[in-house]
């Protein structure tokens, strides 16, 4: 296990050199380096700002300095100050984004967790039913379905008619005067729809997934040879079946992150919380190049963690990966 | 044919609906009851009725007109996309697959790379530099979505150059280029159509997200997208702004996808649970 962990640990090398290097060519390959030539005339970006973009990276420099340059501040977490009038550094401003856009993507993940695994079983094993035929027709409408279109009408239906829950921000103005559970309690209200919002695209994937492995896995020969054996329905279906069928899940659940990620802008958006999301659509609103570039990278880089963290489960829910046989 | 068909709901009803679309938005300056950019002072905000089926903007513009042309603007971006990356997947995969060794490496490597970042900080990102109009949506959305196409075409020609036929083509002396436009591709076909399908109704919903946002399709041009940004201004006010709207995307992309799944059924009756 561990061999296999410092394996996958080192692999990540490679790509964040990769993802560091399409960031890079982005920001220069842009015609006309937009960042920077063109902006004169754009009364959004002063010229101090523009100088400041041009010591950030060092654009006099030929090319290759100016990317390891970069890549030299990047390691240290460095990522330039924002354009906005407040010139904070831009991990600063990220940091104290990121709880909100976390709380809700890992809210989401549990959510498609718990309610597709479910769904996609009783699908499989009572396959035609109408439970099926019914859980068929949600995954394709969950498919096609624009999530923020969703956001807008739950948010006419239960937050303007019904006045059930809050639809903007993520607490309640009296929350300053509210106890230490009012408080947590307003904080979930507010997490409601868009934890719903974020979750529904991936809720039909998982739950199809899950149906489609776990009828595969129930035609498996070992499932037959257990049935001949005499082994109870039950046993066989929630013991054996979906342990083997269960297991794809995790990889699934690891790639569904960048979706989750670039989800949260529009989420964030539409309810006016105060994440990561909200912050990039801002900064590309405002044209702050060095906050746009940083949640790119940093969004990226999240990417790559969720993934390691999904393949590391893989392995140690799955001997076969784990002894280099998968 | 309709025989053939009858056996395949999906399709049926997945190429129903696209072709419905199809014909609304070819003919939507015929079928618009009104001109979609007017304005109209008089007639801010009406709700739904005989005149406005689907009621009317903020400026007074009739929805349902704007959303017949919307739908053009819509699978235009949805078609020309799709188009961008279906070539250049088709390109990368199919240099992947056919030569193999660093190449294959090198290519497949940089699909992972690409994988890493979230699709639409991408896309923002991206627009974020350039500014914001219907060809750069088109071109940055096709930008950002061939590592699937990629991966699939690497995947068909791997196991069709160990097919005996490509082997015995392959043996004869066809040259590489001739392999592959008359004999690989042509049998890759199936899966790439249906992911150009399904790819479809991916671009109509990241060009809808877009719009939403302000970053597609700028208004006085209509889009699903931006009406839609006119209903959660006035969400306690015109709900036929945000109904409609939606309705539409949500129709046309289960269109898309039902075709698509339609099609990969037909292509490939295995995989068929």
């Amino acid at each position: 296990m561990r061999t296999y962990a410092l394996k996958r640990l080192l692999g990540m090398f490679p790509l964040l050199l990769g993802i560091t290097m399409i960031s890079f060519a982005m920001m220069h390959l842009a015609p006309g380096e937009p960042a920077v030539t063109g902006q004169e005339f754009n009364p959004k970006v002063s010229s101090q700002d523009i100088e400041r973009l041009r010591s950030y990276y060092g654009l006099d420099k030929p090319l290759y300095e100016q990317y390891w340059n970069w890549l030299k501040r990047l390691a240290v977490l460095d990522f330039g100050e924002s354009f906005s009038s407040d010139h904070r550094p831009v991990l600063d401003k990220v940091l104290e984004r990121l709880p909100v856009t976390l709380w809700i993507n890992i809210l989401a993940m549990m959510v498609i967790f718990l309610v597709a695994i479910p769904i996609g079983v009783m699908s499989a094993v009572k396959q035609d039913s109408w439970f099926d035929r019914t859980m068929t027709v949600f995954v394709f409408i969950g498919f096609a379905i624009p999530s923020f279109w969703l956001g807008l009408l739950l948010m006419m239906g239960l937050g303007v008619n019904m006045n059930l829950l809050p639809i903007s921000g993520i607490h309640d103005y009296s929350w300053q005067q509210m106890g230490f559970w009012e408080q947590q309690l307003d904080f979930f209200k507010h997490l409601i729809l868009p934890v719903f919002v974020s979750a529904i695209g991936g809720l039909a994937g998982m739950s199809r997934f899950m149906r489609t492995g776990m009828l595969e896995v129930i035609r498996a020969d070992y499932i037959t040879t257990a049935r001949a054996m005499g082994v109870p329905e039950n046993t066989i279906r929630y013991r054996l079946a979906l342990k083997n069928a269960i297991l794809p899940i995790i990889t699934l659940l690891g790639l569904s992150i960048p979706g989750l990620i670039g989800g949260s802008v529009i989420v964030e958006y539409l309810f006016s919380l105060p994440g990561m999301g909200r912050l990039f659509y801002e900064a590309i609103l405002a044209r702050d190049y060095t906050v746009v570039m940083g949640i790119t990278v940093i969004g990226a880089v999240l990417t790559l963690i969720g993934n390691l963290m999904a393949d590391l489960a893989y392995a140690w829910a799955d001997p076969r990966i784990r002894q280099g046989q998968g | 044919m309709f025989d053939y068909l009858k056996q395949q709901p999906l399709m049926l009803v997945g190429g129903g609906i696209v072709l419905i679309i199809a014909f609304l938005a070819a003919f939507a300056p015929w079928l618009a009851p009104y001109d979609p950019t007017s304005i109209n002072v008089r007639d801010i905000l009406m709700p739904p009725s005989w005149q406005h089926w689907c009621g009317t903007d903020t400026l007074g513009r009739d929805v349902f007109s704007r959303m017949l042309y919307g739908a053009r603007i819509s699978l235009a971006v949805g078609f020309v996309a799709v188009g961008l990356s279906i070539a250049i997947g088709v390109a990368l995969g199919a240099m992947a697959g056919y030569m193999g060794g660093r190449m294959d490496t090198w290519i497949m490597r940089s699909t992972d790379m690409v994988l890493c970042f979230p699709t639409f900080f991408l896309i923002l990102a991206v627009i974020a530099f350039l500014e914001p109009s219907i060809w750069n949506i088109m071109i940055v959305i096709g930008l950002t979505s061939w590592m699937g196409v990629t991966r699939l075409v690497r995947a068909e020609f791997l196991s069709l150059r160990s097919r005996e036929f490509i082997q015995a083509a392959e043996s004869l002396g066809v040259s590489p280029m001739r392999l592959i436009w008359k004999y690989l591709l042509p049998n890759a076909m199936g899966p790439i159509m249906v992911s150009a399908v399904l790819g479809i109704a991916g671009a109509v919903l990241v060009e809808s997200g877009l719009s939403f946002l302000g970053l597609g399709v700028q208004p006085p041009d209509p889009s699903w997208g931006n009406i839609l940004t006119e209903g959660k201004d006035n969400i306690q006010l015109a709900w036929w702004l945000s109904l409609y709207p939606g309705l539409a995307i949500l129709i046309t992309v289960l269109g898309y996808n039902l075709l698509g799944e339609g099609l990969r059924d037909v292509f490939d009756p295995k995989l068929k649970s």
